[in-house]
């Protein structure tokens, strides 16, 4: 009777763990962004690309319907992995997302009543450099959690351009951009510094053409290019302006190097890609 | 010589029969008179004949039972009641329609083609009318431009539905006159006209046609009797004659 | 019979100088010199290419399809004894775009390269049959439009899904292509595939002249003028299609053309519809063509659909000529 004073090791180790994990609970309940997002949901295809390079597949409750699009996605078997979404305010708000992605012009509506209804949606916008690249992949690994997967990216990413652009002749080739439509892009654009980097002249920068801006057939022939990218079949599908049949008179202008556009849309290793596709076609 | 023979024709009109057993002869160079109340069928009957729609029995023209109808447009003239003219033509150019069956698909019009028309529009007196727009013509001076077309084909049998509908006094005994000239050169004619005086003064022959049958043909006293024209018309009345020219006397309408 | 060879005489001149016009014109000087002489050799210098690629492409197809829509406009208006009627308006450009629309962007050319001005003929005759159905072989003003209305109404609607559906997701933004019309950046290619069904088509619809200035007088008359009216349509019908239908497959719907064409002539030719069918076909290709050119001139940065020219001239056109007849049937 004289040891009830007195308590035991177990006692006094168990009060120090419950202790603990209630610090832990307070932390967590208090802080709840220092856990890694666990239903992410993009509502973009260049943030579908970051969250299927940088998350597992467990911790992505939907990216977009068009992940899966052969003709535009990068990510198609990744994005077979997932579930996907049509973009809808409603699919969102059914997965109680912790994380939501989106491009500056994902649907204005919807990301509206996302706001309306409280849901932190972070945006990104169209990457105009190559160093818009290294940050959005910086800043989407950071919302991730996964830091070390980014930076990894970003170096990989740099190497492979890096070599791309090795060596560069000093007369350099001039290469014109078209995009379906008719459009190009100048100064100032993302498609713009991977050209540069791989070694080429962009034509449109030499017409003077800054941002994305229309170039008149006329215009792009009178000009004669020494490179031609112009997108052709879109999947094989007709259309006015990506179907089978570009106007013939491009056939004469520049040797066309077969490049789809799509692999300098988004922030991502497309880039690298392309930039060492151009390499090759020079050399 | 026959231009026109009928044989036991009927005509049918959304299932409604609106001639029957039709049977006649006309030749070179009658004026005919086709008369009869309204509803008797009289304007149906002309365009049967034209070949505007299909009958039982047989039409004969120009002593064929069947006839090409371009070869029918070339020697047939039918001018129809109240005719409307689409686009703002100039009378010149309505009566020059007439000519076309007569010239080759993109020939110019020959000589022959100018001066049936300028003969058309002085026989019509509508000559001084001819560089003027048709809409802006009065409904008289555009009947007789388009009798005028009519004429300009230069056919041996003319059939004319109330050409003088729309012209006062003066005018109509000019058209009769006009239509008897026609005759005299050889053209059968056979007009449809309500005004029996008229039909009477102008017309060696009549047929009088009712409810789709013709129950009466020959010289206007004969067959406008005033049993006739009660049984016909309801009519409670005779044709007269003043100053031998025939004069329509109505005391009442009998029922 | 002077003035009216003198107007076509006009008209053709007019046409010429017109299209030289059009090929001086374009969003670079182009050195005519160096352009024409390159023009017939197997590795062409740039302006050689501008010249032979781009515009005189763009410069034949205005003309033609002017020509096209001047010529069914006047055949119309004489079939229908309406001076409203023309192919935008009754419908049948808008179907035919539906049907080029349906062939092209569903993968038909792979199969056949023909199948799209295939496609437009074939819509282009449904809505010149659907026309006949509905408005009657001597519609009124109000039966005309109301027929016109709801098959352009119909075919806009179905070529906008059409578009929508369409697998390539490209192809909503085309509409305005259909819907609106245009001539620039067509190639060689587009002209050789409409050239033959035009031709056919203008050569059919030239034999209807007579027949239509015998309608003048109304069907009776005309029938008793010899000619069968039965015939006459199905030759309306088939030449419109024919040469309308390959004229939207490679141009797209440019309306009005038809209506103000003849409206303009008929002053100066006369009312005869058989006269005004050379002048109309004259006068559209002059039309067309000079509105393109006007395009070309107006600010650089957004060139503006030829469609829209020729609406912003034709559909005040159209009201006041509806204003007008439904006054006179009133």
């Amino acid at each position: 009777m004289a040891e009830i004073g007195k308590t035991t090791e177990v006692q006094r180790h168990g009060g120090v763990v419950i202790l603990l994990l209630s610090l832990c609970l307070c932390a967590s309940v208090v802080n709840p962004s220092f856990a890694k997002p666990q239903r992410i949901i993009s509502l973009n295809l260049c943030t579908d690309q970051l969250v299927l390079l940088l998350a597992e597949p467990e911790r992505i409750a939907s990216v977009t319907w068009m992940a899966r699009d052969p003709a535009i996605s990068l990510m198609v078997d990744q994005a077979m992995s997932v579930p996907i979404n049509y973009g809808r305010a409603e699919e969102v708000l059914r997965a109680q997302p912790d994380l939501v992605l989106a491009g500056r012009y994902t649907y204005a509506p919807t990301l509206a009543v996302l706001k309306r209804l409280n849901v932190t949606v972070t945006l990104f916008d169209l990457p105009n450099s190559i160093a818009d690249v290294r940050a959005q992949i910086a800043t989407a690994a950071a919302l991730l959690d996964e830091p070390e997967r980014g930076a990894a990216l970003i170096a990989d990413i740099d190497r492979r351009i890096a070599r791309a652009g090795a060596d560069v002749p000093a007369q350099r080739q001039v290469l014109g951009l078209r995009a379906p439509g008719g459009g190009t892009a100048g100064a100032g654009t993302l498609a713009h510094e991977v050209l540069l980097a791989a070694g080429y002249d962009n034509l449109a920068d030499r017409l003077g053409i800054s941002g994305f801006a229309a170039l008149p057939l006329e215009r792009l022939v009178m000009a004669m290019p020494d490179r031609l990218v112009a997108e052709t079949a879109y999947g094989g599908l007709a259309s006015l302006t990506t179907g089978m049949a570009n106007h013939p008179v491009l056939d004469h202008v520049g040797r066309r190097i077969r490049l789809p556009s799509r692999l300098m849309m988004c922030a991502g290793p497309g880039i690298a890609a392309a930039a060492e596709h151009l390499a090759d076609a020079r050399r | 010589m026959t231009v026109l023979a009928l044989e036991d024709v009927a005509v049918s009109l959304a299932g409604r029969p609106v001639l029957s057993s039709l049977s006649l002869r006309v030749g070179a160079g009658e004026l005919v008179g086709l008369v009869g109340p309204n509803g008797a069928g009289k304007s149906t009957l002309l365009k049967a004949i034209a070949g505007l729609l299909p009958h039982q029995g047989r039409i004969s023209l120009f002593g064929r039972a069947a006839i090409d109808a371009r070869l029918r447009a070339r020697r047939l003239a039918y001018l129809p009641q109240g005719g409307q003219v689409h686009w703002p033509l100039r009378a010149r150019e309505v009566v020059a329609l007439g000519r076309l069956p007569h010239r080759r698909t993109f020939a110019r019009p020959t000589a022959a083609d100018v001066a049936a028309v300028e003969d058309a529009l002085a026989r019509t007196q509508v000559a001084e009318l001819a560089d003027r727009r048709i809409d802006t013509l009065s409904g008289g001076e555009r009947g007789r431009v388009l009798l005028a077309r009519a004429v300009a084909g230069t056919p041996e049998l003319l059939l004319a539905d109330e050409p003088t509908a729309a012209l006062d006094p003066r005018h109509q005994l000019h058209i009769m006159g006009l239509l008897a000239g026609l005759a005299g050169k050889g053209v059968a004619v056979i007009a449809v006209l309500h005004d029996l005086a008229l039909a009477a003064r102008a017309c060696p022959r009549l047929l009088l046609l009712d409810r789709g049958r013709l129950v009466a043909d020959g010289a206007p006293d004969a067959v406008l009797t005033p049993e006739r024209l009660s049984t016909v018309y309801g009519l409670d009345g005779e044709l007269r004659r003043i100053d031998d020219l025939p004069v329509l006397l109505a005391r009442s309408g009998a029922m | 019979m002077m003035p009216r060879h003198g107007v076509s005489l006009v008209l053709g001149a007019a046409a010429l100088l017109l299209g030289l016009v059009s090929l001086s014109t374009g969003v670079a000087p182009l050195p005519m010199g160096e352009a024409v002489a390159g023009i017939f050799e197997r590795e062409p210098g740039p302006a050689a290419l501008i010249l032979r690629e781009l515009r005189l492409p763009r410069a034949l197809l205005a003309l033609l399809v002017g020509a096209t829509l001047g010529l069914s406009g006047a055949v119309l208006q004489g079939l229908m004894r309406n001076p409203l009627a023309e192919p935008g308006v009754t419908g049948i450009s808008g179907m035919a775009a539906l049907g080029a629309v349906l062939a092209f962007y569903f993968g038909l050319a792979n199969v056949l390269p023909y199948a799209v001005p295939l496609g437009g003929i074939a819509g282009a005759f449904l809505g010149a049959w659907l026309l006949y159905r509905l408005g009657g072989p001597a519609g009124d003003v109000q039966t005309l439009i109301l027929a016109g209305v709801a098959i352009s109404s119909f075919a806009a609607a179905a070529t906008a899904m059409a578009l929508n559906l369409a697998p390539n997701p490209y192809a909503v933004i085309e509409i305005v292509f259909w819907l609106l019309g245009s001539v620039a950046d067509r190639s060689l290619r587009d002209v050789a595939l409409a050239l033959p069904p035009i031709v056919v088509g203008v050569a059919v619809l030239a034999t209807t002249a007579r027949a239509l200035d015998a309608l003048s007088l109304g069907a009776d008359v005309a029938r008793s003028l010899g000619h069968d009216l039965a015939a006459t349509r199905r030759r309306v019908i088939v030449g419109t299609a024919l040469s309308v239908g390959a004229a939207v497959s490679v141009a797209g719907s440019i309306g009005f053309v038809g209506l103000v064409v003849p409206h303009l002539l008929r002053p100066l030719v006369g009312a005869e519809p058989g006269r005004l069918l050379l002048p109309s076909a004259l006068g559209g290709a002059v039309l067309l063509t000079l509105a393109d050119i006007v395009t070309r001139l107006l600010p650089p940065d957004r060139e503006l659909k030829l469609g829209v020219m020729t609406a912003l001239i034709g559909a005040p056109f159209f009201l006041v000529l509806a204003l007008r007849q439904g006054r006179l049937a009133a």
